[in-house]
């Protein structure tokens, strides 16, 4: 289980300034400008990704996913955590 | 002093050499065809090496010769050969070093004008697959990088001669005679040795290959596209110069060419299977 906590209801992103994606083929990558660093998502990550636009709390997100993936909350909400705390702890995201 | 001199251009750098001998530019010259900047130009070079017989340098043993760069000494051993290693690392490690493009260490061959380049670490087999594509027919842009333009984001070549290992020259089936020895692993080969055109100046990118070395059969299957863009991130040269251009370069390279996973234990198999697969494609 990650470190992501549902307590809250902020919302995710969006994403600060020096932050830069692009997309590659459908797949999102990450540019820190700050740092200079690189994150390549797969797919699964950049759907994710492509949510913590502010508009969502972890919960939606996980819930919109499992409707897009069909399956349920509960199956992804694990990968969803630990997903969206990668990207805080890369500092491609801040903390809601 | 110099009995003769000749001025290169390397991805925009300048180099001259020149020779208390006359012969101990033969081969350099040679093997720098590509980069010859017009012979006795005038223009001075940004970095110049010099190759001075030993007797000039103070060492009696006969045949010794001794390279400099800018007056610091490089290599001091025996004869114009042993001299030639230092003298094209260097000039290679400092082309790439000051290029201004955006430069990956990469393997890049040309077919039908169409640029097919295989991103890898040193030692990772690219300059066989490479020198193995050059053999089927394919055209020689480089065995050490993609360099993509600044000014028109196409691929430049750099046709520096092949460095292959006693092993790349038998896998290949090529008659060491055919290469120039430095009495070492490594001899250093040109592309029209191998019966090979250079690649056009300047061509576009069909297609990256990740490359993995050490299976059976070769295979061919298409990659997701996010992982070229990692292996052009992870092995550029100088990306750390301006980031975020490297970053959308790299994005849009990886998104407009083909991407292939290549897996392979045998590089003349897998340059046929590149050939067909690709022209195809």
């Amino acid at each position: 289980m990650g470190g992501v906590s549902y307590a809250t209801s902020g919302r995710v992103g969006p994403p600060p300034p020096h932050v830069i994606e692009t997309e590659v083929a459908g797949d999102v990558s990450l540019y820190d400008a700050r740092r200079e660093y690189v994150l390549v998502l797969n797919r699964t990550a950049s759907d994710i990704w492509l949510l913590c636009d502010g508009d969502f709390t972890p919960a939606e997100i996980t819930d919109r996913l499992a409707s897009s993936y069909q399956t349920s909350p509960a199956e992804i909400r694990n990968d969803v955590d630990e997903t969206l705390e990668e990207f805080v702890t890369e500092g491609f995201l801040d903390q809601w | 002093m110099w009995a003769a001199e000749q001025d290169f251009l390397m991805l925009g750098t300048r180099f001259r050499i020149q020779a208390t001998h006359a012969e101990h530019l033969e081969e350099p010259s040679r093997l720098l065809d590509p980069f010859d900047y017009g012979g006795r130009t005038g223009v001075r070079g940004r970095h110049t090496f010099s190759i001075a017989g030993g007797d000039l340098v103070g060492v009696r043993e006969p045949g010794t010769a001794a390279v400099f760069r800018d007056c610091q000494r490089l290599h001091l051993g025996e004869g114009p050969d042993a001299s030639l290693d230092a003298l094209l690392a260097t000039m290679n490690r400092l082309a790439v070093e000051e290029c201004r493009d955006f430069a990956v260490h990469a393997g890049v061959v040309s077919i039908g004008g169409v640029g097919v380049a295989f991103p890898a670490e040193s030692g990772d087999g690219k300059t066989t697959l490479t020198a193995a594509c050059l053999l089927q027919g394919f055209a020689y842009a480089s065995d050490e990088a993609m360099v993509v333009s600044a000014d028109s984001n196409a691929i430049v070549r750099y046709p520096k001669p092949l460095a292959l290992s006693q092993w790349s020259r038998n896998v290949l089936g090529m008659d060491t005679r055919e290469s120039t020895e430095m009495g070492h692993a490594e001899s250093y080969v040109t592309a029209s040795q191998l019966g090979a055109e250079l690649a056009d100046p300047e061509f576009e990118l069909g297609h990256i290959v990740l490359a993995e070395y050490g299976h059976g059969e070769s295979s061919l299957e298409q990659a997701p596209a996010h992982e070229a863009m990692a292996a052009l991130l992870r092995l550029s040269f100088n990306h750390y110069k301006d980031g975020e251009r490297a970053f959308r370069l790299a994005a849009r390279l990886a998104t407009d060419a083909q991407v292939w996973r290549l897996r392979y234990g045998d590089p003349i198999q897998a340059a046929q299977l590149l050939r067909r697969e690709i022209s195809v494609a």
